[in-house]
C-alpha cells in the first residue's frame, strides 16, 4: 500500500509541476513551427502569474484570471512578434530583452498593487476537479480524474494542435510558413501576418502556464516564481522535435524527475541533495543532446522573411 | 542690502550642511525583494523602523546577485554612506575585500560571524536556538511522531535552524522522527510545495520552513495537506490562522536596529554580536488558537524549555 500512495503521490505531484511547463511548451511549439523562437516565455509566464492573482484576488474568480492571464500573455508576445515579425530583429536578443521585461512589469506590478499586503494576501485559486465523483479511486483516481482544469485543457489544446498541424488548410499553411516562407509566399500566404498570429497565440499559452503556477498549483505570486520552468519549456518543444503532443509528454517526463528527486531526497539523507536538485536538469539537456541528433527543426526558424522583390 | 541677502543665503546653506552631516547616511543591500514575506522583508521593516527612530536617510538596493555585491558595496561606500549593512552571510566575504579602503564607513553583515578593525561588524542570530524552539513546538503537537523541516539551500543558519529543529524535537519527544529535504533555491516555491507535499504524504503531520519565498509554498502546502506549519523569521499567523501553529522569529529588525542605534551613539565595536532570546534577537510568538489544543503539562514544559534556553541551561543548543 505505501508504494501504491508513494506512486500515485509522484505521479501527481509530476503532472502539477509538469502542467506549466506543457502549456508554454504548446505554445513555443506552435511559435517555432511557424518559424519565430521566443525565448522570453519566461517573463511571459511571471506576467501571467501576476495579472491572474491580481484578476483573480479583483474579482474573486480564478477564472477572470485566467482570462486576465492569457490577455496578458498576447500583450507581452505581441511586442515580440512586432520586433522579430515586422522590423525583423534578432529574435534571441529580442527574446531575451522580453525575459526581463516580464521579469521586471510582474515584479513592479505585484509591488505597486499586492505587493504592500505581503503575503498574506487570499488568492481565490483553482481546485482539483472531481470528474464524476471518480477522484479517489486508488493511484488512478487523482491522476485521471482529480486535476486542475487547466491540464485537462493543456491536454485538449495539444492533441488539437496536432491535428491542426495534420489534418488541417491551416495546419499546412503554418508549416509551409516555417519551413519555406518564399514558396508560402509565392502562394498568396501572408507570411508575416500568419507568424505574427502564431506568436500571440503562443504567449496566450505561456501567460495560462503562468496563472497555473500562481492560481493553481499555488495561490499567490511571488517575483521570479518560474523560476526557469519557461527555458525548460524550450527544451521539451526540440526534444519533442515540434510536436505538440510529444511536447506535453517530454515535460510530463520532467515534471516526473523533478517530483522522483524531491522525494529520494528525504529517502537518502546521506546523499548530498545537489545531487538529486539537478535531475531534472540533467533530463534536459540529454534531452537537447539526443533531441539535437534527428533535428526536424522547423527550416526557416529564427530566421525573419523578407519578401522578394 | 546685498550683502544681508547674500548671508542670510551663507546662513541658510550653512545650516543645511550642518544638518546634513548630522543626518547619517545608511544604506541596505539586500539579496532579494522586499516583498518574500520572510528575510527580505523583515529587514526592510527593520530599516523602516531605524528611519522612525534615528535620524538617518536610508538607501535600499535590491535583488544583488552574489556578483554584484562587490560593486553594490563600493558605490555606496563611496557615495560617503556611513553605514552599509549586507543582508546574509554571503556579504561577508566581499565586504571583507574592500573594507580597508573606506575607513569613514561602517560595513555591517547581518546573519554572519565576521568582524575586522576598524569597521566592520557582523550581527547574527541564534537560528539553531529558533530551530530548537520549533522542534519542541512541533514534537509536541505531532500526532504520528514526524515532523518536517524544509530548507532553501543549506547555508550555515538553515543548518544550524536544522539541527535546533531536530534536537529540539528529540528533546521532548526522543521517538520523533525529524524528516529534512532541500529545495535547491530561494525562490522556487513551486517546488518548496511539493517537497512540502512529499514529507507530508511520508507523514509528516507539522512542517517548518527556511528560506526566502519557498517558505510560503510549505505554508500552503501544509494547508492544502490539513497538517501544521512553524513559521519561520517573522510571525506568519495572518498567512493561515488555522495552519500556523507559532513562528519560530528570527528578529532581523533587532539587529539593523542595534546596528544603527549603536552608530548613532558611537559604540559600535568590530566585533560579533550574537543575538538570542536574551537580546532580542530571536523568539517564539505566541500560540493564540493553539494555547488549548495540547495538554497542560506539555505547555509548561515549553514555556520551561523557552526560560532555560533564555538562561543558557540548555546544553545542546547547535
Amino acid at each position: 500500500m505505501d508504494e501504491v500512495v508513494f506512486l500515485s503521490g509522484l505521479l501527481a505531484a509530476g503532472i502539477r509541476l509538469a502542467a506549466p511547463i506543457a502549456l508554454a511548451a504548446i505554445g513555443e511549439t506552435l511559435s517555432q513551427r511557424v518559424g519565430v523562437i521566443n525565448v522570453g516565455i519566461e517573463g511571459i509566464m511571471l506576467v501571467g502569474a501576476f495579472i491572474a492573482v491580481l484578476l483573480a484576488v479583483q474579482s474573486g474568480s480564478p477564472w477572470i484570471g485566467l482570462l486576465g492571464a492569457i490577455l496578458a500573455g498576447i500583450a507581452m508576445a505581441s511586442l515580440h512578434a512586432y520586433f522579430v515579425v515586422t522590423l525583423k530583429t534578432e529574435q534571441i536578443v529580442t527574446g531575451i530583452a522580453l525575459l526581463f521585461l516580464g521579469l521586471g512589469l510582474s515584479g513592479y506590478g505585484y509591488r505597486l498593487t499586492l505587493g504592500e499586503l505581503g503575503a498574506a494576501v487570499k488568492v481565490p485559486g483553482f481546485r482539483e476537479l472531481d470528474i464524476l465523483g471518480l477522484a479517489d479511486l486508488p493511484v488512478i483516481g487523482p491522476i485521471l480524474f482529480g486535476q486542475h482544469a487547466l491540464v485537462y485543457l493543456a491536454v485538449a489544446s495539444a492533441i488539437a494542435m496536432a491535428w491542426m498541424f495534420r489534418a488541417t488548410r491551416l495546419g499546412v499553411i503554418i508549416k509551409a510558413v516555417g519551413e519555406t516562407p518564399a514558396a508560402a509566399d509565392s502562394a498568396g500566404i501572408h507570411v508575416d501576418r500568419v507568424r505574427f498570429l502564431c506568436v500571440l497565440a503562443a504567449g496566450g499559452f505561456a501567460g495560462a502556464g503562468g496563472a497555473f503556477l500562481s492560481t493553481a498549483h499555488l495561490w499567490g505570486f511571488v517575483e521570479n516564481m518560474t523560476a526557469g520552468r519557461g527555458f525548460l519549456a524550450i527544451a521539451c518543444v526540440v526534444f519533442a522535435r515540434w510536436n505538440p503532443v510529444l511536447a506535453v509528454l517530454v515535460a510530463l517526463v520532467f515534471g516526473i524527475a523533478d517530483a522522483a528527486q524531491i522525494r529520494l531526497q528525504s529517502i537518502f539523507p546521506a546523499v548530498p541533495y545537489q545531487f538529486f536538485v539537478i535531475a531534472p536538469y540533467v533530463v534536459a539537456i540529454v534531452s537537447l543532446a539526443v533531441g539535437s541528433r534527428s533535428s526536424r527543426m522547423p527550416a526557416a526558424l529564427g530566421l525573419p522573411f523578407a519578401k522578394p522583390r | 542690502m546685498w550683502k544681508l541677502i547674500a548671508g542670510t543665503a551663507l546662513a541658510v546653506v550653512m545650516a543645511a550642511a550642518s544638518a546634513q552631516a548630522e543626518t547619517k547616511r545608511v544604506a541596505l543591500v539586500l539579496p532579494g525583494p522586499i516583498t518574500d514575506g520572510t528575510f527580505n522583508s523583515a529587514a526592510n521593516k527593520g530599516i523602516e523602523a531605524a528611519k522612525a527612530n534615528y535620524d538617518i536617510e536610508v538607501a535600499i538596493r535590491e535583488n544583488t546577485d552574489f556578483a554584484q555585491i562587490q560593486e553594490a558595496l563600493r558605490s555606496y561606500a563611496e557615495e560617503g554612506y556611513d553605514m552599509v549593512i549586507g543582508h546574509g552571510f554571503q556579504f561577508a566575504e566581499p565586504v571583507l575585500e574592500i573594507h580597508a579602503e573606506y575607513p569613514d564607513t561602517w560595513f555591517v553583515v547581518n546573519t554572519a560571524q565576521v568582524s575586522a578593525e576598524p569597521n566592520v561588524a557582523s550581527f547574527d542570530n541564534r537560528w539553531g536556538d529558533a530551530g530548537y524552539m520549533a522542534g519542541a513546538v512541533a514534537a509536541l503537537f505531532s500526532e504520528n511522531g514526524k515532523i518536517g523541516h524544509i530548507g532553501a539551500i543549506p547555508v550555515p543558519v538553515i543548518e544550524d535552524y536544522n539541527l535546533g529543529f531536530e534536537r529540539g524535537a528529540k528533546a521532548m519527544r526522543p521517538e520523533t522522527e525529524v524528516l529534512s529535504a532541500y529545495v535547491g533555491s530561494f525562490s522556487d516555491i513551486a517546488r518548496g510545495a511539493e517537497i512540502t507535499t512529499s514529507l507530508i504524504e511520508q507523514g509528516a503531520d507539522v512542517v517548518t520552513s527556511t528560506g526566502n519565498e519557498n517558505v510560503v509554498g510549505t505554508i500552503q502546502s501544509a494547508q492544502k495537506g490539513d497538517v501544521l506549519a512553524i513559521g519561520t523569521a517573522f510571525d506568519s499567523h495572518a498567512m493561515a490562522p488555522e495552519t500556523i501553529i507559532t513562528t519560530a522569529l528570527i528578529n532581523m529588525d533587532v539587529n539593523i536596529d542595534l546596528a544603527v542605534g549603536k552608530m548613532i551613539d558611537g559604540t559600535l565595536e568590530p566585533t560579533v554580536y550574537v543575538l538570542g532570546l536574551e537580546e532580542g534577537g530571536i523568539g517564539l510568538a505566541p500560540l493564540r488558537d493553539f494555547e488549548g489544543k495540547i495538554p497542560a503539562e506539555d505547555k509548561a514544559r515549553l514555556d520551561t524549555l523557552v526560560k532555560d534556553i533564555r538562561a543558557g541551561k540548555v546544553k545542546d543548543l547547535p
